[in-house]
C-alpha cells in the first residue's frame, strides 16, 4: 500500500508540481485547495503526512494547523509546514503549534522528495521506538 | 415564525451544512482550547456555571505562577509546558478528594498561567462555607508546595512561586452573571497579587543582601570541540548563596526590575568571574554573560575589566562577551557603535539562546557576532524532531555566512549529541560533557578518545 500524503496548497503550479513529484516517488497524493476544502476531505481520508501552505487566503496555515491539532480525529496526523518564510520564529511556530517539519519554497524535486522520505523514515523510527 | 419555517429547522443537517457546523466548533475551539493542559478557557463554562450558581453560592479559587516566565525563558517552553500539564493533572487528580467532585477546571485565558477551579458546594453536597473554601485553597497549596519541591528542576532551581486566591462569586441577581463571574475571578486575583508583592519585597531585599555582601561564587561549565573531544573554553555561571532562591542566576535577575541594581548584580557577576578566574589556561576562551543594557552602556569596558583581566594574566581575545538573544535591543545603532568598540579592544562577542524566536537571522547578521550559542530548546530531544534538526541546519548556515562558530547549549544525552555531530554542529556544551563546578571542571564524558 502507498503511503498517502495529502497536499494543501491554494497555488495551483505548487500543487500540480508536488503531485507530479509525490507520485513519481511512489505516493498516492490527496489535494486541497483551502482549509475548508481539507478538513471536509479528511473526513473520509487518513493521510499518512499533510503537506500544508502557510499563505492561504480565508484560513491560513497556521489556523488549520491549530484546527487539526485540537480535533482529535486528525490530532495524530503528521504536518509539515510549506513557506516561503524561512525565518526562525516561524519555524518555532510550527514547532511550538505542534507542526512535524518545516519545508522551506522554493524546491527542487529532489529535495521535496528526499524531505518527504525522510519524513516517512523518522516517523517509522518513532513508531519503532515505542 | 412560520410552521414551515419550523419545520425545515427540524431538519436534519445535510452532510455538508453538518461538516460546516463542525468546522466552526473546531475553529472555535482552536481558539478557547488549551491543548497544553487540555482545559478550555472559563467563559466555555459560563452557562453551566450561572446553573450551579442558581440560589446557591458559588466560589473561584485562583492559582498563579508569577514566575512561568522566567522558567521558560531559562528552560525553553516544553518545559513550562510540561509544568503546566502537570498543574492540570494534580488539579484534576484532587476531585473528589480535596475539592468537591462537581468543581469545574478552567484557565483564565488559553496559553495563560491561572488556573481556575470553580468550587459549586462542599465537599459533603452541602451548600459552601467561607471556612469550607479556604480549606479547599489550604489543601490545593499543600499539594502544590509538595509537587514543586518534587518538580524535575527540583535538583538544579529553587521551588517555582505560585500563589493561591479565593473569593465568592457575588449572588447579586440585578448584576449579569458573566460580569460577577468576571469580578470574583477579579477578587481572587487581588488576593495573589498581595502574595505576589510581599514575595518581590523579599526578593529585592535578598538581592541587597547578595550585593553587600558579595556573597557569589562563580562556577564554570566547559564548551567542547567535539571534533576532537578538547575544551575550547568555560562559561562563567554566577550563583547566589547555595540553598536560597538566587542559587541561580536566573533567579538572581528576576529578583528586580530596577534597571539601577540589574546592571549593578551584572557588572558583580563579571568581576567576580574574571577574580575567580586565576590561573585560567590562556589558549582558551572564557565566556561572560551580560546583560545587552549594560554592554550598550559607554564605558562598559573601562569599568576596570581590563585591569582585572591583566591581573589573572588573560587578554580582551580570551573573552567571549555573551550577549542574550532574549531581551530585545532597543537601540540597535547605539548598541552596535558600542560592540565595535569593545570588539576593536580585542573583546569577542557571542549572541546567547539563538533559536528562541526574539531576534530574527537579520539581526543576528547585523550584529556580527563571533560564536552563536543555539538555545538548549532547540537542543532538547533534537534527534526526535526534524524541526529542530532543521533550525539548526539554517543556523549553521548563517554562522558559515558570517563567520561565526556555532555552539550548542544544553546537550544532556548521548543521542543529542549524536543528532547535533550529524548536522555538523563543532561546539557543544551541556551535562552530557560535564556540569558547571568550581574553576576548573575536566569533562565526564566526550574527552578525547572516549566518543
Amino acid at each position: 500500500m502507498p503511503q498517502t500524503v495529502m497536499v494543501v496548497d491554494d497555488d495551483a503550479d505548487i500543487v500540480d508540481l508536488t503531485r507530479l513529484v509525490l507520485e513519481g516517488g511512489g505516493y498516492r497524493v490527496v489535494v486541497a485547495r483551502s482549509g475548508p476544502e481539507a478538513l471536509d476531505t479528511l473526513q473520509n481520508t487518513r493521510p499518512g503526512l499533510i503537506l500544508l501552505d502557510v499563505n492561504m487566503p480565508e484560513m491560513d496555515g497556521w489556523q488549520l494547523l491549530k484546527i487539526l491539532k485540537v480535533d482529535e480525529r486528525t490530532v495524530d496526523i503528521p504536518v509539515a509546514m510549506f513557506s516561503v518564510k524561512s525565518e526562525v520564529r516561524d519555524k518555532i511556530r510550527g514547532l511550538q503549534d505542534g507542526a512535524y517539519d518545516y519545508i522551506p519554497k522554493p524546491f527542487s524535486y529532489e529535495e521535496l522528495l528526499g524531505r518527504v522520505r525522510r519524513i516517512f523514515e523518522s516517523l517509522g523510527q518513532a513508531q519503532g521506538d515505542v | 415564525m412560520s410552521g414551515t419555517a419550523d419545520r425545515e429547522n427540524l431538519r436534519p443537517a445535510s452532510p455538508a451544512e453538518s461538516q460546516r457546523l463542525r468546522t466552526g466548533f473546531l475553529r472555535l475551539k482552536g481558539a478557547l482550547f488549551d491543548k497544553v493542559t487540555d482545559l478550555y478557557a472559563y467563559s466555555v463554562h459560563a452557562n453551566r456555571l450561572q446553573a450551579l450558581a442558581e440560589g446557591r453560592p458559588l466560589a473561584v479559587v485562583l492559582v498563579e505562577f508569577p514566575e512561568l516566565a522566567d522558567l521558560e525563558s531559562a528552560c525553553g517552553w516544553e518545559t513550562s509546558d510540561r509544568f503546566l500539564a502537570g498543574v492540570a493533572a494534580l488539579l484534576r487528580a484532587l476531585k473528589g478528594r480535596d475539592l468537591p467532585r462537581t468543581s469545574i477546571l478552567a484557565l483564565e485565558s488559553v496559553h495563560g498561567s491561572g488556573f481556575l477551579v470553580f468550587v459549586p458546594e462542599g465537599c459533603d453536597g452541602s451548600d459552601l462555607t467561607p471556612a469550607e473554601l479556604a480549606g479547599c485553597a489550604a489543601s490545593l497549596t499543600r499539594h502544590l508546595e509538595a509537587r514543586m519541591r518534587a518538580a524535575e528542576w527540583a535538583a538544579t532551581r529553587a521551588p517555582l512561586e505560585f500563589a493561591v486566591g479565593h473569593a465568592f462569586v457575588s449572588p447579586n441577581p440585578a448584576a449579569r452573571f458573566e460580569r460577577r463571574l468576571h469580578q470574583g475571578i477579579r477578587d481572587a486575583r487581588l488576593m495573589t497579587l498581595r502574595h505576589v508583592d510581599r514575595l518581590m519585597e523579599e526578593r529585592s531585599a535578598g538581592l541587597a543582601a547578595i550585593l553587600r555582601d558579595v556573597s557569589l561564587t562563580t562556577h564554570y561549565q566547559p564548551i567542547v570541540d567535539m571534533t576532537q573531544g578538547l575544551i575550547m573554553g568555560y562559561e562563567a555561571l554566577t550563583r547566589g548563596p547555595a540553598n536560597t532562591v538566587y542559587e541561580v542566576p536566573e533567579a538572581l535577575f528576576s529578583s528586580t526590575k530596577v534597571a539601577r541594581v540589574r546592571v549593578e548584580l551584572d557588572a558583580l557577576c563579571r568581576r567576580e568571574a574574571v577574580r575567580n578566574a586565576r590561573g585560567f589556561d590562556p589558549g582558551k576562551k572564557l565566556f561572560l554573560n551580560s546583560l545587552p543594557e549594560t554592554l550598550g552602556t559607554p564605558g562598559f569596558a573601562d569599568e576596570d575589566l581590563c585591569s582585572m583581566l591583566q591581573e589573572v594574566a588573560l587578554l580582551p581575545r580570551n573573552l567571549v562577551l555573551e550577549i542574550t538573544e532574549r531581551t530585545s535591543i532597543q537601540d540597535f545603532e547605539v548598541f552596535g557603535r558600542e560592540l565595535d568598540r569593545l570588539r576593536r579592544q580585542g573583546f569577542l562577542v557571542a549572541i546567547d539562546d539563538v533559536g528562541t524566536g526574539y531576534s530574527s537571522l537579520q539581526t543576528i547578521t547585523e550584529l556580527q557576532p563571533d560564536f552563536l550559542k543555539v538555545d538548549m530548546s532547540l537542543v532538547k530531544n533534537i534527534h526526535r524532531s526534524l524541526i529542530k534538526q532543521e533550525l539548526v541546519h539554517s543556523l549553521l548556515k548563517v554562522g558559515a555566512r558570517i563567520g561565526a562558530q556555532v555552539i550548542a547549549e544544553g546537550i544532556e544525552i548521548e543521542e543529542e549529541y549524536r543528532a547535533l555531530r550529524l548536522c555538523g554542529v563543532r561546539y557543544g556544551q551541556g551535562f552530557f560533557f560535564a556540569r558547571p563546578a568550581p574553576p576548573f571542571p575536566p569533562l565526564d564524558r566526550g574527552g578525547r578518545g572516549s566518543i
